[in-house]
């Protein structure tokens, strides 16, 4: 869809429908792009796990997986509480979040954290970055601010739990975490707007 | 096999490399007390570049960890810089806000007015001229009407949709679920549609107004407000693809019916309901294939995997399993 057109459309919806409980702009976008990101970093476990199951990181990375599976649940409540549009673009994350988790995987466990290193880098980021952002403006939604707070920390901890398990051995470190870098700063911006 | 075996060296060799760099790492270590010991003067900086050589994990992370922290601050700094100019330009958006408030206010009364004029003068900007007219306005203030005609629909839709959400708030109001979502869209859909009624003979000019190419994103909003509003209210909570098609799907179905009504000449525009529900039917059944296929697609996945398993089976990849 045509970016002027989804600006119309939230527009829309915020000047003339202020009788029916719908979110700002901002809360719309960042819960959108919030549910893509935890829908992708979801899958991204889920992919790793495929592979590397019944491996000694296995039960980190059922750890990991338990709480973004967590995580995701959380914003699919908040995109009902609300009513914001999820993404249009759910069903490309779902088989990119897979591709990546699983291909990274079988390059070995020290790749496969490298890439959680990457993803959650960006990820935390991110979030401060929406932290701040709520935190300009004039009421800030506290249950928002609490959850993505909570969510934060937590993906700083399976940051650090990457670099514990030798992400920074794995092979073409450097390169492979810009080019996941790059893919999920590209897939937050496009998931901000459609 | 033969891979097999080259695997086997291969980690052989790889364990040999760890042992071997412990022992460089004791080594090393050894000689730091050492050195410490006998208070030789060598520069500490020499010693460090040494080890360095060795991959540390700790001393690499804590460089990673502090690189990030220097973002941050710097970010928190830059953030921290213009908190005066975002107060005044808070308070100018405020009193913009007061008076479009206002100059809504007027519009809209202009507008309501004009509504009954439609039947004669069309959806045009001679029908807003007299609706002013009649609200105690000069004709003159058209003029906050640039774009004529289109404003009027929009307001007639908007007021519309409004009405309709309110119905259906009513109609859902103290229900935990819906029970019959398909019925309760098929009402919400008649609702809807029985408001243009008393336009319906000036609404084929409208619905061409409405295509013009720069009214066409706003008159989709409307609509997609519409289809999105009675699929939330008759009970669709999914965060997934289904949500767009769902209110596809719907949106067409009412633009179908919508056509259907303009040259229904059936008293009470019976045709035009059957029409309806045999849409809404049609649709539930490529629904059903749907929700199907959805666990075809899991099959899939599972035939996937499995054809995963064997391919890693065969080139011996999962030799540590057995």
């Amino acid at each position: 869809m045509h970016r002027s057109t989804v600006g119309i459309l939230t527009n829309q919806y915020v000047r003339y429908m202020s009788h029916v409980p719908r979110a700002s702009q901002m809360i719309d976008r960042m819960v959108r792009v919030d549910h893509a990101g935890e829908l992708g970093a979801d899958r991204i476990y889920a992919g790793q796990l495929a592979v590397l199951g019944d491996k000694k990181v296995g039960p980190t990375i059922k750890h990991m997986w338990e709480q973004e599976k967590f995580h995701r649940a959380e914003m699919e409540r908040l995109i009902k509480k609300h009513r914001v549009r999820p993404t249009v673009l759910t069903p490309i994350w779902n088989v990119a979040g897979f591709m990546l988790g699983a291909t990274t995987a079988l390059m070995g466990e020290k790749a496969a954290m490298a890439c959680t290193v990457a993803v959650e880098t960006v990820i935390v980021e991110h979030y401060n970055d929406q932290l701040r952002q709520l935190m300009e403006s004039p009421n800030p939604d506290k249950e928002l601010l609490d959850i993505i707070t909570k969510f934060r920390d937590e993906e700083q901890e399976h940051h650090d739990c990457g670099i514990d398990h030798g992400a920074e051995q794995a092979p073409f470190y450097s390169a492979l975490t810009n080019v996941i870098k790059f893919g999920c700063k590209t897939a937050i911006k496009i998931s901000e707007r459609i | 096999m033969f891979r097999r075996v080259i695997f086997r060296i291969n980690t052989n060799l790889r364990t040999s490399i760890a042992n071997s760099e412990l022992k460089r790492h004791k080594f090393l270590t050894a000689c730091f007390v050492e050195v410490n010991s006998n208070d030789l003067c060598i520069p500490q900086s020499h010693i460090c570049a040494r080890q360095l050589s060795i991959p540390s994990l700790a001393l690499y992370s804590d460089k990673k960890i502090d690189d990030f922290r220097a973002r941050e601050e710097e970010k928190e700094a830059d953030f921290n810089k213009q908190p005066i100019e975002k107060e005044e330009k808070a308070s100018k958006e405020e009193s913009t806000n007061q008076e479009d408030e206002k100059v809504t206010e007027i519009k809209n009364k202009i507008l309501e007015a004009s509504l009954e004029f439609v039947s004669t003068a069309g959806w045009t900007r001679q029908a807003i001229v007299k609706g002013a007219e009649k609200a105690g306005y000069p004709g003159t203030i058209h003029g906050m009407f640039p774009k004529g005609g289109i404003k009027l629909i929009n307001y007639f839709y908007l007021k519309c949709n409004k009405q309709l959400v309110e119905t259906m708030k009513e109609k859902v109001a103290g229900i935990e679920k819906v029970e019959d979502p398909k019925q309760f869209v098929t009402w919400a859909i008649k609702e809807r549609l029985i408001m243009i009624k008393p336009f319906i003979s000036n609404w084929p000019q409208a619905l061409a107004i409405m295509t013009v190419p720069p009214n066409v994103p706003t008159s989709l909003a409307n609509m997609l407000t519409l289809v999105d509003d009675i699929c939330y209210y008759s009970g669709d909570r999914s965060v997934d693809f289904n949500w767009y098609a769902r209110r596809i799907g719907l949106a067409t179905i009412y633009k179908a019916t919508e056509l259907y009504i303009l040259q229904d000449s059936t008293p009470d525009n019976e045709a035009t309901w059957k029409f309806l529900e045999r849409r809404i039917a049609d649709a539930s059944l490529v629904h059903d294939v749907l929700i199907q296929s959805e666990s075809a697609t899991q099959h899939l996945s599972q035939a996937v995997t499995s054809a995963f398993t064997t391919a890693r089976n065969i080139l011996g990849l999962n030799f540590e399993r057995r």
